[in-house]
């Protein structure tokens, strides 16, 4: 299901055109790379965006992100498309880069399940009533800046880019049914802090 | 999550694209299950904040920045790596011992058994123009060999 996120294909032409470029920076050619960045660089802004705490780690993170895509490029065979590819090397950066800035601490989701740690809209529910849309949308993005940064990125890319559970799977490295767990989980998580600031409004 | 299921139904049941029986159901949901009902506003707002692009806008240069950092680490690290400067001194040490060959003023390098002893001879002797020519000549035929030799593996 997509409400407004765009498909993950770039059409046969796009496929087409992407495949040389592919073959061309697999060579060592700048110019292709960097037509290729282009192509995808408003996925991986926006995993970054969403990912980061504020514009300077963004950067940062993108900026790694390319580099790790130049680095990983002459081993990319094209067994899966290069758009969950380049998910995947931003997810790992994504994740590396925050746990080792300790913005969100070292825990993982199953320490943080296993130790009991109540779901982080708990955490953020503040007991603050929200009144108007916009107050519920900044609601949202404080229930999303408190989420694991796993959850996170599974909820960007389930709902910004629409992928499906086997796609963010092959992202993640994670069984299809792990994701599909955590990703109720999130969701849940997600309307709960709604809920809590008591949204919607009782007509 | 059967729940959840229902609930992702509904953008579909808004839009006129579920099926007759399962558009009865959802459409029951919303009707007689309060809690349904809120959880499917709530979800729709989650799907238009999150499905927004990021509001901050991508710096400009933030791209070309990003390739240039990636492409000049690796042409420098292919530049400077351990099996190029090798072989690039080693080129250029080619190089070298071959401006000796070319020098037509050492007359009694071979004679003397080697380079290094008639440079000695020379420089007992004091003829310090002539090691000078001979040194400038070797270091020029060095630099050039590695020159050489970074330009072809580079390319």
């Amino acid at each position: 299901m997509c409400f407004s996120g765009g498909p993950i294909s770039v059409g046969r032409e796009g496929a087409l055109k992407e495949s040389v470029l592919i073959r061309k920076a697999q060579g060592g050619d700048a110019e292709a790379f960097k037509r290729l960045v282009e192509m995808h660089a408003s996925v991986i802004w926006a995993v970054a965006n969403r990912m980061a705490s504020n514009s300077t780690v963004a950067e940062d993170l993108f900026q790694e992100t390319v580099i790790r895509f130049w680095r990983g490029l002459p081993s990319f065979q094209g067994g899966s498309k290069l758009s969950t590819w380049l998910y995947r090397i931003a997810y790992r950066v994504c994740l590396d880069g925050l746990q080792s800035e300790g913005k969100h601490g070292m825990d993982s989701l199953e320490e943080r399940s296993e130790a009991g740690v109540a779901d982080p809209a708990d955490e953020q529910s503040d007991g603050q009533k929200i009144e108007s849309k916009v107050e519920a949308k900044d609601a949202i993005m404080r229930a999303m800046s408190s989420l694991d940064p796993e959850w996170k990125l599974i909820l960007t890319l389930y709902y910004w880019k629409g992928l499906s559970l086997e796609e963010i799977a092959e992202v993640t490295g994670r069984p299809s049914n792990t994701v599909k767990v955590y990703l109720h989980r999130a969701r849940a998580s997600m309307r709960k802090s709604l809920e809590d600031g008591g949204y919607p409004p009782e007509v | 999550m059967k729940g959840e299921e229902w609930l992702d139904k509904v953008p579909k049941y808004k839009q006129g694209e579920l099926s007759p029986a399962e558009a009865h159901i959802v459409s029951q949901l919303l009707e007689e299950d309060e809690k349904f009902r809120m959880e499917a506003a709530r979800e729709e707002l989650l799907w238009e904040v999150l499905s927004e692009p990021p509001s901050k806008p991508m710096p400009r240069n933030l791209i070309n920045r990003s390739v240039k950092a990636a492409v000049g680490e690796i042409n420098t690290g292919k530049w400077f790596s351990l099996d190029t400067i090798l072989i690039a001194l080693g080129v250029g040490l080619i190089c070298a011992a071959a401006a000796q060959l070319l020098t037509p003023k050492l007359p009694s390098i071979s004679e003397s058994g080697g380079f290094f002893t008639a440079i000695t001879s020379l420089v007992a002797s004091n003829s310090m123009d002539l090691i000078g020519g001979i040194w400038l000549i070797t270091v020029v035929f060095f630099i050039a060999g590695v020159w050489l030799a970074f330009r072809t593996l580079r390319n």
